[in-house]
């Protein structure tokens, strides 16, 4: 080692050393952390910025000086006269008739009984159904006491709202854009719409950022911001989601709303002395998700026809034909008995009658599914509660599934299982059917899938060794058949169910296709299994009788990633399943292999496109790549360069023989044009940033 | 506990898993968060900040990375996003904001001291180049990676930095 060199590590293993002793706060030690996790909502692959800081139920108190409580109280009382202006002011933009919540067809009454659930009888019986915390949560607040001026500022400051539409000068041309020639969000069932943050009715294109709607027209080469939708928000809301269907625009907000409550007198014992006390002001947050749909007739204006509210953190949400499924969780883990009447979450700003919801034991989660039908979209169809721990959701064309996990202990090596819960769902209406649990854990969510009423769940269970299983199951959940013993030591990573056959993918070092006939769902057989070098993290089928995986190649010795992958598999024949092509690209990583909402696979159009992130190159190279299938064989057919500064919101799409590159940038997006009919030129840029 | 196994625990939402994976690194995260951006509060906003973000997103954790980068990239890209916020503001913190700050207590060991205010002495980016290096194991390659840099750059910006150092440490004995 030259002098010189000698030098430098000495002075960096100084530097190391200088920070040794620098005290690390205290908030951010593991146990404090974990009390800021709890509650926090995990997202389901697709990530959402804007709901980062979000912490659940953190309660600020603060000790305020006389002089400022003053003040500060009067703006409070300000704010609120003004949210009850807007409020009315929503309710004259409705042009919904309020009578129509009696006329309403009542839902058949819920199932009493599924699995380890119950239906609440009374309010007392919810109380009685959790665990509540112990009253120590005054005492931990007291150490975060700060004086007067120190109190939260977002609460005071109130965001000037704007309220709908820029409207631009209206451009009724004749396009050249029309008609069904267009592409839409990649959906896990079809028929089952799911909401992104870019949608495209081939005459338009509506980007949602976090606090507006984007109206593009692209019936013309060049694109044009027709209308920028500016929904009312308070400071820190944002819109995290959208449909968009025929001149119906739903945008999901999610909202934080701070409350504040003087509690002197319950605190006063734990205030010292010293501290010059007035008033105790408990800050909470509570958080709602609302539903708002607007008519976007002409495209170039929005009327907001109603909207619902919701509490909770917004989970998910799906939409089947006008009926709009909103699903929202409440943690309320660490909710002290008497505060117990918060257990009941609000619709509309009214409590859920008991009758909606379904207990179990040691529940921490409020999991709340609405109903919305979008020609009434003041009110709720129908609403449930399920007392849970913690569930994701699959939703097919008649059932929505809720599965989450258990653990024989905390032991890593102890066997896991997923428990499901079925229920039915109808023109909004929603009731419990059957319950039951499998071994392991559902890995992709591919993996779960019903059709003609039976569920088929392919799993993954971590012991000593992983085994994955498949099982299938009737309509209330017993089982029919199973397949034990695939794979073992590996996981399964991708999961397609085609008419009668399951296909997944499993990995290890190398990625077998598998192939399972489960036309006879009492005796599934596996059919064949193909091992090739790398894995697929997305499978999806390419006109009949191909498969596209969409993954990664990997060194089989090391694991070590060599590139983004695509494999063309022949499924013509399940029992002699062929690679009939396959390529690699340089980069490390492919958004569309983990999301499937950023990957466009068009049969029709002969179209995969994906995006393909490389760390090796200095500098920043991230790209879209369009592939077509032809001759057996892959064809590159266009790349470009992305600079997209949020992970995974890249989208490609088309619209009768133009394709568009959509990518996250500065907060907004960024679009650019390409004429598919001349090798993929360039036609036109667009920011709304 | 294996780590891929806590990965999967966290990725399931369990908080408790999700600590463990942190806490053994936060300590590393909060240090470089410091001594890059010279701000403790800021530097402590980012690390929590990062780990709200991470937890919820850790699903999108890929399979057989490891987690401590994964987090450690994180912060890096808050620290990097946060360095530029104070280049806009034109406000970069200067010495004496830090010295205003008493909510370190920083230690009373001399030399300690002393790396550290030649440290921060530098400008903020070079803070940020041998920060990922001697904090997070960052190699040359993957420095240049993350701040969309040439190699080449990055290992001469970093050498002269510690020259720089070196000699301000040497004229102050």
């Amino acid at each position: 080692m030259s002098h010189e060199n000698q030098n430098m590590e000495e002075i960096m293993r100084k530097i190391e050393e200088s920070a040794q002793d620098v005290e690390v706060p205290k908030e951010l030690e593991p146990e404090q952390i974990k009390g800021k996790l709890l509650g926090l909502k995990q997202k389901n692959h697709f990530p959402r910025r804007h709901m980062v800081e979000a912490a659940a139920a953190i309660a600020l108190v603060a000790v305020i000086g006389g002089a400022g409580v003053f003040g500060r109280m009067i703006q409070t009382s300000n704010i609120e006269n003004e949210s009850v202006a807007n409020e009315k002011q929503k309710n004259t933009v409705s042009e919904l008739d309020q009578k129509a919540e009696k006329e309403h067809q009542k839902p058949e009454k819920k199932k009493e009984k599924v699995g380890d659930y119950h239906l609440a009888k009374s309010y007392d019986e919810i109380y009685d159904s959790v665990t509540y915390m112990e009253d120590s949560r005054f005492k931990d607040g007291v150490e975060g006491f700060v004086e007067g001026g120190a109190l939260s500022d977002i609460y005071f400051e109130k965001e000037k709202n704007t309220t709908t539409g820029i409207v631009e000068d209206a451009v009724e041309s004749s396009g050249t854009n029309s008609g069904s020639d267009y592409s839409k969000t990649n959906l896990q069932v079809e028929g089952v719409d799911e909401s992104d943050f870019i949608k495209n009715d081939g005459s338009y294109l509506y980007v949602q950022e976090s606090d507006m709607v984007s109206v593009i027209d692209i019936r013309n080469e060049k694109m044009k911001t027709v209308a920028q939708l500016k929904p009312e928000l308070d400071l820190r809301d944002s819109i995290v989601d959208m449909y968009v269907d025929g001149n119906r625009l739903y945008l999901v907000i999610q909202k934080y709303e701070t409350t504040m409550e003087n509690k002197k007198d319950q605190v006063s014992s734990f205030v010292e002395e010293d501290v010059a006390c007035t008033d105790v002001i408990y800050m909470d947050t509570k958080t709602s998700v609302m539903l708002q749909t607007y008519d976007m007739k002409d495209r170039i204006s929005s009327k907001l026809l109603g909207s619902v509210t919701v509490d909770g953190y917004y989970h998910s949400s799906r939409k089947v034909g006008d009926y709009v499924y909103l699903f929202t969780d409440r943690y309320v883990g660490g909710l002290m008995e008497k505060d117990k009447k918060e257990l009941i979450p609000q619709i509309n700003g009214d409590d859920v009658s008991a009758d909606c919801f379904y207990l179990r034991e040691d529940a921490v989660n409020e999991f709340i599914a609405v109903s919305i039908d979008g020609n009434k979209p003041d009110q709720v169809v129908d609403r449930m509660v399920v007392m849970n721990s913690n569930v994701d959701i699959y939703m097919g064309t008649e059932s929505i599934c809720l599965y989450g996990y258990s653990y024989d202990s905390y032991d890593a090596y102890a066997s896991s299982s997923t428990n499901l819960t079925k229920f039915s769902y109808k023109d909004g209406y929603m009731n419990a059917v059957a319950a039951t649990s499998v071994k392991g854990t559902i890995e992709d969510v591919f993996a779960i899938s019903e059709e003609n009423g039976i569920l088929r769940v392919l799993t993954t269970e971590w012991k000593n060794e992983s085994e994955n299983r498949l099982y299938l199951l009737d309509q209330n959940l017993k089982l029919l058949g199973s397949l034990d013993d695939i794979a073992n030591g590996e996981e399964i990573y991708a999961a397609r169910y085609l008419g009668n056959i399951a296909y997944f993918i499993t990995y290890h070092n190398t990625d077998p296709l598998f192939a399972v006939d489960i036309s006879d769902p009492q005796n599934p057989k596996m059919l064949g299994q193909l091992e090739v070098t790398g894995f697929s993290d997305y499978l999806h089928p390419y006109g009949e009788n191909m498969l596209l995986g969409i993954g990664y190649e990997t060194d089989p010795d090391t694991s070590e990633r060599l590139g983004v992958k695509l494999t063309m598999f022949d499924i013509s024949n399940p029992k002699k399943l062929k690679v009939m092509d396959s390529v690699v690209i340089k980069g490390d990583e492919c958004s569309a292999a983990s999301n499937y909402k950023c990957a466009l696979v068009d049969v029709e159009k002969n179209l995969i496109g994906f995006d393909v992130n490389d760390y090796e190159a200095s500098g920043s190279d991230q790209k879209y790549m369009v592939y077509s299938w032809d001759g057996n064989h892959f064809h590159k057919e266009f790349s470009k360069k992305l600079s997209c500064d949020e992970w995974g919101k890249i989208r490609g799409l088309y619209a009768g023989s133009r394709f568009y590159v959509v990518e996250a940038k500065c907060g907004g997006y960024k679009i650019r044009s390409y004429d598919m009919e001349h090798d993929f030129e360039a036609i036109d840029e667009l920011k709304t940033y | 506990m294996e780590e891929r196994l806590l990965v999967k625990r966290a990725k399931r939402g369990d908080v408790d898993a999700f600590a463990e994976l942190y806490g053994s690194i936060y300590k590393k995260l909060y240090q470089f968060a410091l001594y890059t951006l010279k701000n403790p509060e800021d530097a402590k906003d980012i690390v929590s900040e990062a780990v709200t973000d991470a937890f919820e997103n850790i699903r999108q954790l890929r399979k057989e990375e490891a987690f401590s980068n994964w987090m450690y990239r994180i912060v890096a890209n808050k620290c990097n996003r946060k360095m530029r916020e104070y280049y806009v503001r034109t406000e970069e913190l200067t010495e004496e904001n830090v010295g205003a700050d008493n909510s370190v207590t920083w230690d009373e060991r001399e030399e300690s001291m002393e790396i550290r205010r030649v440290f921060f002495e530098l400008p903020s980016e070079d803070r940020m180049i041998v920060g990922m290096h001697v904090f997070l194991g960052y190699k040359t390659r993957e420095i240049a990676q993350m701040l969309a840099m040439n190699e080449n750059t990055v290992r001469s910006k970093e050498k002269r930095a510690i020259e720089k150092m070196g000699n301000r440490l040497k004229g102050l004995r």
